[in-house]
């Protein structure tokens, strides 16, 4: 399965905050980590056709801040993995060669 | 999502995101972090100015973004597909629709239980949408017949057009478009083709027949061979005649479907048979399919084929058909060319009489002998926008009771909300409410539709030849449609309140009307009426008036005054200008002269609205003598004692008198506007004038008259003269008598009739007719637009008097509290009756203003349907306001009544 360049990086996101995945949080990092500031709604999108698509499962669970409210907690599937391995591979390939330095 | 206190003032946007969104904790989040980032927002521009809308605008933005769409869309998707994985796990998926109608036979059995507990406002409900809608399927059933679709029993009727004949120099140097086409011209335009399919020749006129032992006139279409083949109706028995357009072999005659059931009765033998038509023997040789009048509404009765010999000095109609693709601008510059070329090879001289140059321009079917959307159609288009008007009105009044309704009933919504109905459920039963309603209303339209289309018909347009019912299938299908069109939308209202009902405050309520929402709803649908009522009533006040002005336009001719021809089945006998004629009128007037209260009559060539002619008036000394926009001179030649039987007034001098006609003299009476026109500063009497060339003798002018209209109602002042009977010679011929009984009844003009038949025993048939009657094609419109508008105005005005009393009586209710108070205060009866007139009459005032405004804003459509009436008439609209006003105050009594009465004490007691 070929990944969409948000889609990429959001499940990214999700892998480097590991039990902490959740809506907020997720699109901190895509904003602080990769630059990307994207709008509540976009990632609700992206979270939720990622679930349908079966590359997410999320359970509810508390947030790891005090009085936090419960919330969506995400986690990758297999599938997933093996997405963003295909994708990184590929982006390998087509650097191989580019790199100046 | 109370805890947003930052985004108040986005409620209503964001409550609807929120009823969109399927209720799951990923939804809630969503709108939780929609909320987090607009305060977050807010925080950062709160020190700024205008930063707090700045926020705002922004969330706005935000919330109706298409990825908040899209995410909406997801997440119902996703409760869809979860519904249906539940439905199949419970093994029931196959028949939702099993479950939906059962849900819905259970929403119409609760109905009927429902309206069955209530007659009253049933019965009330249904026949207000059963006028509303039966008007419309009357007044469709009419304008369909008279413009939309075409003319029955024709092919592709779409592809007709009528021909007309555009001259450049008609009356005062105006172009006049004429539907009546010279022979040679029509005929040139038929034999070219041009990129028409097919041109046919036609005209009307009526004859006598004898069919057993009564003379009937019946009127029969002389057309060419190629009038069947171009429209395309086919035969109810026997064949039609045709083929070459101009040779018929025989004297084939085609009968109507109607004169073959009336004077044939209906047998299949009638072909073959002979039928007499103005002395003339024609073979029956096949009847017309029911309800074909050929291209147009009016009602004929035989067709028979054009005789070409006889065609040759008379003007016909012309119709084409140009097939769907075919350009119309080259047919008829075709047609234009042909019709040139006529022109210029025939002999001038003779030119007048055999081709006239002129443009062919075409118009549909449907359009009258001037080539416009005839007055009939225009008409009809506007009741039809009114009858819609209508409709609105009983909807809005509809809703009105509804909502009434819905307050009656808030305990029982509240309760099935409390019991877990879903709110879906509760628009859903409420809507099955509203339809079967409107359905019922469409049943019990289908009487009343067929009762007003019959008076429709039968008294307002006579004249056109209607199919058998007033209702169709067609028809029916179409009000069964608008019926749940209609319960659709008076169901969306209530429904929406129902759903709004606050579950807590309506069970902890003891009594809530629904809230100020709602009576709002109400007064608005009220001032809604009373403003389409307003609109209604003043279209009527214009139409009477005009109806009213036409009536009394001075036409120089008395509304007593009655015209008498004698007709035989032999058209010799009376030919005009015979020997036979004048003998015939003559023991004619003997004959009514010697009854008792018939002195006043007299004989006449030329008539007005049966007979004009024209003759040339010279006067010594000048070369020419001024155009008048009505065209003129008109001449009557008349016998002693004409302008008392017609009532046309004597202004100064003598009348013609019977010593002239005997002494065959050279006098002349002149009209008001002739004598005014030729003589404006000298006396017109003793004056000389030639008629027919500047060599003729001199006929003295001993008497000027009153201006007689000719053609119509509507008509410039044109130039009029009198000569003694005989005095035209050949120039002009075909006689009537015109008669003015003293105060007389029918009865007396029957014992006329009987007294002309035993002095002329030759005469077949003797006509009696009001020479006003001549113009009942004319006022048709106008009466057809008072009258309907009058009974339209008249339901609305009623209805709209109920929906104010429902309102002024709701507000009573709601207010019952305050008036306990106001009255517990010392406040009189006086004072709390003036209180809820002054409610109500501002309603009326409010829609009175707004329904005037509107008519005036539509005056651009209105005011060419009128005569000589402005649509700003003061008259009609003091009486437009002072009737509604009225009206409304008339509502507001017996609520005010009951207001009055309220006992503060109880009242009081129930608050605590």
């Amino acid at each position: 399965m070929s990944l969409g360049d948000l889609q990429n990086l959001t499940l990214l996101a999700v892998a480097r905050l590991g039990p902490g995945a959740y809506a907020r949080e997720i699109r901190r990092v895509l904003a602080d980590v990769a630059g990307r500031e994207v709008s509540v709604s976009t990632v609700f999108v992206t979270l939720t056709r990622l679930e349908d698509q079966g590359l997410l499962t999320s359970s509810r669970g508390t947030p790891p801040e005090r009085g936090g409210r419960a919330t969506r907690i995400f986690a990758l599937t297999e599938a997933a993995w093996q997405a963003l391995r295909e994708a990184r591979a590929a982006s390998e390939l087509m650097w191989e060669g580019l790199e100046s330095g | 999502m109370t805890e947003g206190g930052g985004a108040q003032g986005l409620g209503p946007l964001r409550d609807l995101l929120l009823a969109w969104l399927p209720e799951d904790d990923w939804s809630r989040e969503f709108v939780t972090e929609l909320e987090h980032e607009y305060e977050r927002r807010a925080e950062r521009l709160g020190g700024r100015p205008g930063g707090g809308w700045r926020a705002r605008a922004w969330h706005l933005a935000r919330l109706a973004s298409p990825r908040t769409l899209h995410f909406i869309w997801l997440m119902r998707r996703r409760a869809r597909r979860a519904h249906h994985r539940e439905a199949v796990m419970r093994g029931r998926s196959a028949d939702r629709a099993g479950v939906w109608l059962g849900g819905f036979l259970q929403d119409v059995r609760q109905t009927l239980r429902g309206l069955r507990r209530e007659p009253r406002f049933a019965v009330f409900v249904v026949l207000t949408l059963a006028l509303g809608l039966g008007a419309n399927s009357a007044m469709y059933g009419v304008a369909d017949r008279l413009f939309l679709s075409g003319p029955p029993e024709v092919r592709a009727p779409e592809e007709l057009v009528r021909l007309y004949l555009r001259l450049p120099n008609g009356v005062a140097g105006q172009g006049r478009t004429a539907a009546w086409i010279p022979y040679r011209t029509a005929l040139a335009i038929q034999e070219g083709g041009g990129g028409f399919t097919g041109v046919t020749l036609y005209r009307y006129d009526e004859r006598l027949s004898r069919a057993g032992d009564a003379v009937r006139t019946l009127r029969v279409s002389a057309v060419d061979g190629r009038y069947f083949g171009v429209l395309g109706p086919v035969p109810a028995a026997g064949r039609f005649f045709g083929g070459d357009p101009t040779r018929i072999e025989g004297s084939p005659a085609v009968i109507s479907h109607e004169l073959w059931l009336d004077a044939f009765g209906g047998r299949p033998g009638a072909v073959g048979e002979a039928i007499e038509l103005a002395g003339e023997t024609f073979t029956v040789v096949g009847v017309a399919p029911e309800g074909f009048s050929g291209p147009h509404v009016e009602r004929v009765d035989a067709w028979v084929p054009l005789v070409v010999e006889r065609a040759g000095n008379r003007n016909w109609q012309t119709l084409a058909r140009l097939p769907p693709g075919r350009p119309h601008d080259a047919a008829l510059a075709a047609a234009t060319a042909e019709a040139d070329a006529i022109h210029h090879r025939t002999d001038p001289g003779r030119s007048f009489q055999w081709a006239v140059p002129g443009t062919i321009i075409a118009a549909p079917v449907s359009a009258d002998d001037e080539g416009t959307t005839s007055a009939e159609a225009s008409v009809a288009r506007l009741l039809l926008a009114v009858m819609g008007l209508v409709l609105l009105i009983a909807a809005a009044n509809v809703v009105n009771l509804l909502l009434a309704r819905m307050t009656r009933r808030h305990g029982e919504v509240v309760v099935r909300l409390a019991l877990g109905i879903g709110r879906r459920r509760l628009a859903r039963l409420l809507l099955t409410e509203s339809v079967s309603l409107a359905l019922l209303g469409g049943l019990a339209s289908v009487p009343v539709a067929w009762v007003a289309g019959r008076v429709l018909r039968g008294v307002l347009l006579p004249q056109v030849a209607w199919s058998a019912s007033p209702l169709d299938l067609r028809l029916l299908a179409m009000t069964g449609v608008a019926a749940v069109a209609v319960g659709v939308v008076v169901g969306l209202l209530p429904a929406r309140q129902a759903g709004r009902t606050e579950l807590t405050s309506g069970l902890a309520a003891e009594r809530i009307g629904g809230g100020r929402g709602r009576g709002r709803s109400q007064a608005f649908l009220a001032v809604a009426q009373v403003t389409l009522s307003a609109a209604l009533l003043m279209c009527a006040g214009l139409f009477l008036r005009s109806f009213w002005t036409m009536r009394m336009t001075d036409l120089g001719v008395e509304g007593d005054a009655w015209a008498v021809t004698l007709r035989s089945l032999d058209d010799d006998r009376f030919a005009p200008g015979s020997d036979g004629e004048l003998d015939g009128y003559q023991r004619a007037l003997s004959a009514a002269r010697s009854l008792d209260g018939f002195q006043r009559s007299s004989l006449s060539v030329g008539l007005p609205f049966l007979y004009t002619f024209g003759w040339g008036v010279f006067l010594p000394g000048r070369d020419s003598i001024p155009e008048l926009p009505g065209g003129g001179p008109f001449v009557s030649a008349v016998s002693g004692g004409y302008f008392e039987a017609l009532g046309t007034p004597v202004l100064r001098g003598n009348p013609i008198t019977d010593e002239h006609v005997v002494g065959q003299e050279r006098v002349m009476v002149v009209g008001e506007t002739m004598a005014r026109s030729l003589w404006p500063r000298v006396d017109a009497m003793g004056q000389c004038v030639r008629l027919g060339g500047a060599d003729q003798p001199c006929f003295t002018v001993i008497g000027v008259v009153g201006d007689a209209h000719r053609f119509g109602y509507r008509e410039p002042p044109s130039m009029q003269l009198y000569v003694p009977r005989g005095m035209q010679g050949n120039r002009f011929s075909g006689m009537t008598m015109v008669v003015r009984p003293d105060g007389a009844g029918t009865g007396s003009l029957d014992r006329l009739r009987s007294a002309i038949r035993t002095a002329v025993p030759e005469a077949d048939m003797v006509e009696v007719f009001r020479i006003r009657s001549l113009l009942e094609p004319e006022i048709r419109p106008w009466r057809l637009g008072a009258v309907v508008l009058g009974v339209a105005a008249g339901l609305a005005l009623l209805v709209s008097v109920i929906g104010v009393y429902g309102v002024v009586s709701y507000l009573v209710a709601q207010r019952r509290r305050e008036i306990g108070v106001r009255i517990a205060l010392g406040a009189s009866a006086r004072a709390i009756r003036v209180l809820v007139l002054r409610s109500g009459t501002l309603s009326g005032a409010l829609g009175v203003g707004a329904g005037v405004a509107l008519v005036l804003a539509a005056s651009r459509w209105i005011e060419p349907l009128l005569y000589e009436t402005a649509v700003s008439d003061v008259l009609v609209i003091a009486g437009v306001a002072g009737t509604l006003v009225g009206a409304a105050l008339l509502a507001c009594l017996l609520p005010a009544r009951q207001a009055a009465r309220v006992d503060p004490v109880t009242c009081l007691r129930g608050q605590g």
